[in-house]
């Protein structure tokens, strides 16, 4: 249980608040200030947060979306920070994302067949009839159809597209995926079916999750341990259950307390944290 | 219910064009509301509530039209045989809206202090002076802390949850009786959503204006208002107190959507 995935340390990154007409930078701002955290194997770290916490930035940094100001990062004892372009596009079939829109991560005009096709071919797993093959399996094993293949996006509604989404990424069989904000868009009952899917494939599977979320409640559905973030540090990091039962740091305890309660019953006492 | 009704909405149809003919996103919908009360008009996206809101403002899309046979009774007025002129006096002055995006809500290249005080100037106020002194004083009761200096800022220089305070300063400008309130808070982090929520409380106890709340979230329903009807495909399927709601709805498919709502299990 305890083989760690993903090693995270000492991740910061810094973008230039205020540039001269030459480019060079007045002021940095730190989105991500020192973190550090590990992930095990096959479990969901889910990374809280409000917006411009920087959440994101530590997702895309982890995957080298964007090349952090310094830190480390390793996958599976691999050093991806130091990857030249090859071996790190040979990676990239290990690591997928999910994106929070699912109306703008798809291509409008590429038939969904093609979209979830691309990445099998560019890590050429497999190409013609196999190919077309694991599409058809990709998209059953969402809960499409293989003849939803033919499709353009704009065919499918929300909660469908986040389907087409996920198939595209588990399509290359990736060990490790970054979830952000997946299902933040989606209504609640599509929400609470397309959640119940990701945990299906990740017990068939053995996926790891990065859960990149603003929604507590959703988070714990899914997270086996939480970290919260604020202002670009980490400020708590436990197990679910401990995080939610009993949570340590004030801004934890205001966040987990400005959640509505859907009960006209209950009156939640709202904490107010002030920053200290 | 002993307060007057303020709004009574009978047989509402809204219909928009498309290729394929006329399609009915709001489908005879018939609710009243009344004077101080807090409504949710709660439902899942495409379920046709913004379209009311929309009807009820006289604000419609290009190619959608309101039904007929609908009839919208607003204070003993008939909303829909107003004309455009009386139906312009009418808005920001007795109903107003909040909407949604306040990025997108507010002019971008005018002084947030200068957009509240032209809700004045259009209704009545003839001192500039007099307009911007209003508006830096109910910029202060939504709680923007030295509002008379944020008043000279541009929308882009304040927080979203400020915006949304710029926002609710302008609908709220006239005292109108009716606030129809467009998923305010859903674009909001939930700290921030929560102190507008109690800001939305405050306000409509110290005005007894009606709200009439559009929204997805069954948390914002249950911790704001007093009664909620649930919308799905163009119709109401539901409207009850909201205690009746939560804890023994009618619906299948309001005890549906309530099953799917995330709740933290401390709150259970």
């Amino acid at each position: 249980m305890s083989d760690t995935l993903i090693s995270v340390s000492h991740l910061t990154h810094e973008f230039a608040a205020h540039r001269t007409m030459f480019g060079a930078s007045h002021a940095t701002i730190r989105a991500v200030n020192d973190v550090s955290f590990d992930i095990a194997r096959g479990e969901t770290l889910a990374l809280v947060g409000e917006s411009g916490c920087g959440k994101t930035t530590t997702g895309r940094a982890i995957l080298r979306l964007i090349e952090p100001t310094s830190g480390h990062v390793t996958f599976d004892g691999i050093d991806v920070l130091a990857l030249q372009r090859e071996p790190l596009r040979k990676l990239r079939r290990r690591m997928q994302v999910v994106f929070q829109d699912p109306h703008t991560s798809l291509d409008p005009r590429m038939r969904v067949g093609r979209t979830v096709r691309e990445g099998i071919e560019a890590h050429e797993l497999a190409e013609g009839a196999e190919a077309d093959a694991r599409v058809a399996r990709a998209l059953e094993e969402v809960g499409l159809r293989a003849s939803d293949a033919a499709k353009l996006p704009h065919e499918f509604s929300g909660g469908q597209r986040q389907r087409i989404a996920i198939a595209r990424a588990l399509a290359v069989e990736p060990e490790f995926v970054v979830l952000d904000e997946a299902v933040s868009a989606l209504d609640v009952t599509v929400q609470a079916q397309v959640l119940a899917l990701l945990m299906q494939l990740q017990r068939d599977r053995g996926l790891t999750y990065l859960f990149i979320a603003h929604n507590l409640a959703v988070v714990e559905r899914i997270a086996t341990r939480v970290a919260v973030m604020y202002l670009g540090r980490i400020v708590e990091i436990a197990a679910a259950a401990t995080l939610y039962a009993s949570p340590q740091h004030g801004y934890t305890r205001a966040l987990l307390s400005a959640v509505p309660v859907p009960d006209p019953r209950v009156k939640k006492k709202r904490i107010v944290w002030d920053g200290t | 219910m002993t307060a007057p009704v303020l709004l009574d909405v009978r047989d509402l149809v809204v219909t928009y064009a498309s290729d394929a003919g006329p399609v009915r996103a709001v489908d005879g919908v018939s609710f009243a509301v009344h004077a101080g009360e807090t409504v949710a008009l709660v439902g899942e996206s495409g379920c046709g509530k913004t379209s009311v809101a929309f009807a009820l403002m006289r604000v419609m899309a290009p190619g959608a039209r309101i039904g007929t046979g609908s009839r919208i009774t607003f204070d003993g007025a008939d909303l829909l045989a107003l004309d455009e002129r009386a139906m312009r006096d009418l808005r920001g002055r007795k109903i107003s809206m909040i909407f949604q995006e306040p990025a997108s809500a507010l002019n971008p290249v005018m002084k947030v202090g200068a957009q509240v005080a032209e809700v004045a100037l259009l209704h009545g106020e003839r001192s500039k002076r007099a307009a911007w002194d209003r508006a830096v004083a109910m910029l202060d009761r939504t709680g923007i802390a030295d509002a008379a200096r944020r008043a000279h800022q541009y929308p882009h220089e304040l927080s979203g949850g400020m915006r949304q305070r710029v926002l609710i300063a302008m609908a709220l400008m006239m005292r109108p009786a009716l606030v129809i309130a467009d998923e305010p808070t859903s674009a909001l982090d939930v700290t921030v959503q929560a102190q507008i929520l109690d800001l939305l409380r405050d306000l409509q106890r110290e005005t007894g204006m009606a709200v009439l709340f559009i929204t997805h979230d069954f948390g914002v329903v249950a911790e704001l208002c007093s009664r909620a009807m649930v919308m799905r495909a163009g119709r109401i399927v539901e409207d009850a107190p909201v205690d009746r709601i939560f804890h023994a709805p009618a619906d299948p498919y309001t005890a549906e959507l309530l099953r799917a709502v995330p709740r933290l299990t401390a709150d259970r």
